[in-house]
């Protein structure tokens, strides 16, 4: 298992760096200067838009520019926030909370949802099926931003339940702030699970194993969970494990829907000004945190599965 | 009254230095914090600020008598070397203030003290409109200890600044909100903030501002979109304001091929129905436009500016008269491509007009959306408009003179020059403007420049929206007019009870 970890962990630097690579060149390239966001077309004087780039060492070449920034990371220097003028560290950490949270808030929404409404009406099948089946194909329809906007109307303007945006303050606060956005987050890949769940619940209640089972007059309360779950969830674990760090991509969406404090929409903004410092930080932290996440997802798949042989191909 | 909430809708400040202040979020939170030597006010009137006074003795020299006894909100007082220190700040080009320009900064000689409470500008060559800007960030004192200290990181949410102004800067939670406190050693004690916190937050997004607004967790908000009108104006916990504005929307000409021809820009503004973007796309809330001097800047001899306005080309819709100028600029059948933020419907709306108005009369008009994040580039940087001939704006006067703006337009040098518009005569009458104390004879130039200029057509002016403000009903007192950048709006908003 050490081992397995380990040249995970491996993989996992190797991605990191070719990420940052593409990161920061991608930026680099991008079309417009930085210097013309920060003065938007104010005229000002060829001497101050110098200084500006002296300050920021725009004019260095790009491979001296690449290792400043990545050793500095290395270092745990961010860099300098070209809009703010303020260590990106700091300028990120207290937002790091609010989208880890949400994200956290979400999952937990999906897994327990989605998990829960695929495994009954794959069970159960019927009317309770058929609902499911049109909940579910409603809930990957609706995009997160819609879904956003309809909870917000509902349950904030006409009901007063939960608030229309911001964050809030402490534990509790911030949970019934982050319940709608956590929900609108939730949504479209819990219907995905659902949907996964569902169909991998009803091909192993059809299989050869459970008939056996069942023929040797097995309770089928035991069959049900030996047999019939533990096999479903094989499948199951991978997609919730994709769709959890497709959670973190959507936080963006759903972070400017709601006007939260998180990495999401400091990263729409950081993409706007051409903050270039903020954006690399952001989209490297997304890149290490997809990389946790699917580690994570293999070590349960490997815990779940004794049959996988570690550090194997799975197929 | 304890803690208003109020919305800045295009988004966070990014810095509360005045030097970086030139932009909506910064400007309307930083005019509560830091006060200028001028100050316009809501009528855009321009009185003495922390000047008691301001004297014109010579065509190039300004002198600012300073008001005794104002404190920062350390306790220290306001000298005449904190003034000379700010307005210095502007002149180094280290310091990289976006105040800085050929116009304003450049026509400076000198600054300095010539008496305890006396600064004295000195310029190369005579500018009144100076004077005006003395209202903006430009003129804004901060105290010189405390910002030489914070060196790099004034303005920033770790060291924030240090002014005079009603409100003084408690906390900026970076990404959330700017939480101001009363400064109740204020030295106007008739201009006292009535509200003990004032919060700042930064809701962009327009469904999520107006819902913020209807169940009252936002208590009001300057520019409200316009998609939100019709909510906003039936909202039963407050009252959507609409006020004299001095902004402007308008499309601007690159100067790029077949649009290189003043008549095809003129026709296309005569077939195209502005009254009826007025109505549809700003819900009537904007009115139509002449020229790119909104009516709403006359700040005086009001009566010269009208009389040379209604001369100009009306916003009536004129088929046959377009299609005879096309006809004489030789019918060009190239494309014209104008662009706008893909994220702002209200361009789309407004351009679909303009291109069915070319339709009428030959002109093949081609929208493209660009993402903001690229078209921010199209105002300081000829690459990134190369290749359109035109592309949308919303414009607003820093000052309520329309002399300022026509010479940021048609001074050669100046950078929202974006057809590289020059006419001699034209800039000979704006150095003759320029020169003139007398705001009558200051008008008739001017409005001789602006018909001259017009008569080119280089912006397209579209409609003239108004100042669109929501309160709820538990607050009053914020001035319904465009004075939120420069003027301390937020010290008058209190309880309605």
């Amino acid at each position: 298992m050490l081992g397995f970890l380990f040249r995970r962990l491996l993989a996992l630097a190797a991605t990191l760096i070719v990420a940052s690579f593409l990161i920061f060149g991608a930026l680099y390239l991008a079309p417009g200067r930085p210097e013309t966001f920060l003065t938007q077309g104010r005229s000002i004087s060829p001497e101050t838009l110098a200084s500006i780039r002296a300050q920021y060492h725009l004019d260095d070449p790009f491979p001296i520019r690449y290792w400043d920034w990545i050793t500095g990371v290395v270092r745990g220097d961010l860099g300098q926030s070209l809009v703010f003028r303020q260590d990106v560290a700091s300028l990120l950490a207290p937002r790091v909370g609010s989208t880890l949270l949400l994200t956290l808030y979400a999952a937990v929404l999906l897994v327990v949802f989605g998990v829960l409404v695929g495994v009954v009406s794959g069970l159960r099948g019927g009317l309770l099926d058929t609902v499911a089946l049109v909940v579910t194909s409603m809930g990957f329809a609706v995009p997160t931003f819609f879904a956003a906007l309809l909870l917000m109307n509902l349950f904030s303007v006409q009901l007063g339940w939960f608030p229309v945006f911001g964050s809030g303050e402490g534990l509790a606060d911030r949970l019934w702030h982050l319940t709608l956005p956590a929900i609108a987050l939730a949504i479209p890949s819990g219907a995905v699970v659902a949907r996964i769940t569902r169909t991998s619940i009803m091909e192993e209640k059809d299989s050869e194993h459970v008939a056996t089972a069942i023929g040797r007059g097995l309770p089928r309360s035991l069959v049900v969970r030996r047999h019939v779950l533990r096999n479903a969830l094989l499948p199951v674990t991978t997609i919730v494990g994709v769709n959890i760090a497709a959670l973190i991509a959507g936080a963006t969406v759903v972070e400017k829907a709601f006007a939260l404090d998180g990495l999401g929409s400091a990263l729409v903004d950081a993409v706007n000004q051409k903050d270039f410092a903020v954006v690399q930080a952001i989209a490297l932290a997304l890149v290490v945190a997809f990389g946790l996440v699917n580690l994570a997802v293999d070590v349960l798949y490997a815990w779940l599965d004794p049959r996988f042989k570690l550090g194997g191909k799975r197929s | 009254m304890d803690r208003v909430t109020w919305n800045v809708p295009y988004g966070e400040p990014t810095s509360l230095d005045p030097l970086k202040s030139y932009n909506y979020p910064e400007n309307e939170v930083l005019s509560n914090l830091c006060e200028s030597l001028m100050r316009v006010n809501p009528d855009f009137s321009v009185t003495p600020g922390l000047a008691e006074s301001a004297d014109h003795p010579t065509p190039t020299t300004w002198v600012y008598n300073l008001r005794k006894g104002v404190k920062f909100w350390d306790g220290k007082e306001m000298t005449a070397d904190d003034v000379v220190f700010s307005l210095k700040r502007h002149l180094d080009p280290a310091e990289g203030s976006y105040w800085a320009g050929d116009m304003l900064t450049g026509n400076i000689a000198s600054v300095k003290k010539t008496g305890a409470y006396q600064v004295t500008v000195t310029l190369k060559k005579p500018d009144v409109v100076i004077n005006d800007y003395m209202a903006t960030p430009l003129g804004a004192v901060t105290e010189a200890a405390f910002t030489r200290q914070a060196g790099a990181k004034f303005g920033t949410p770790d060291k924030g600044v240090m002014c005079t102004g009603p409100f003084a800067l408690k906390k900026w939670d970076k990404g959330s909100q700017v939480t101001l406190v009363r400064n109740d050693a204020y030295w106007d004690e008739s201009r006292k903030a009535k509200a003990k916190e004032f919060g700042f937050r930064f809701i962009v997004d327009p469904a999520t501002l107006t819902n913020a607004l209807k169940t009252g967790e936002i208590d009001g908000s300057y520019d409200v979109p316009t998609d939100a009108v019709d909510q906003l104006s039936n909202a039963t916990n407050g009252t959507l304001y609409l006020g004299k504005s001095m902004q402007m929307v308008a499309i601007i000409g690159t100067g790029d091929g077949t649009f290189s021809d003043p008549r095809v820009r003129t026709a296309l503004l005569m077939a195209t129905d502005r009254e009826a973007i007025s109505r549809t796309v700003f819900a009537g809330t904007a009115a139509p436009l002449r020229s790119v001097v909104p009516p709403g800047s006359y700040s005086y001899a009001s009566k010269v500016y009208e009389d040379a306005y209604d001369k100009l080309l009306p916003t009536t819709v004129d088929i046959e008269g377009a299609k005879k100028l096309v006809q004489e600029a030789g019918k060009p059948s190239g494309p014209i491509t104008i662009a706008y933020p893909s994220e702002r419907t209200v361009y789309e709306d407004i351009l679909a007009e303009v291109q069915s108005a070319g339709k009428k009369i030959g002109l093949d008009i081609q929208p493209k959306g660009v993402p903001s994040a690229r078209y921010g580039a199209f105002f300081s940087d000829a690459e990134a408009r190369k290749g359109y001939s035109g592309f949308m704006t919303t414009n607003y006067f820093d000052v309520p003179e329309p002399l300022a703006f026509l010479r940021n337009h048609i001074d050669p040098g100046s950078a929202e020059n974006y057809d590289k518009f020059s006419a001699p005569e034209i800039t000979a009458l704006l150095d003759q403007a320029s020169a003139e104390n007398d705001d009558t004879k200051r008008a008739e130039l001017t409005a001789q420049i602006e018909t001259k200029y017009m008569a080119k057509t280089p912006w397209l002016p579209i409609v003239a929206p108004s100042t669109r403000l929501f309160m709820n009903s538990k607050i009053t007192g914020a001035p319904a007019s465009f004075v939120y950048l420069y003027y301390p709006w937020a010290a008058a908003v209190g309880s309605a009870k």
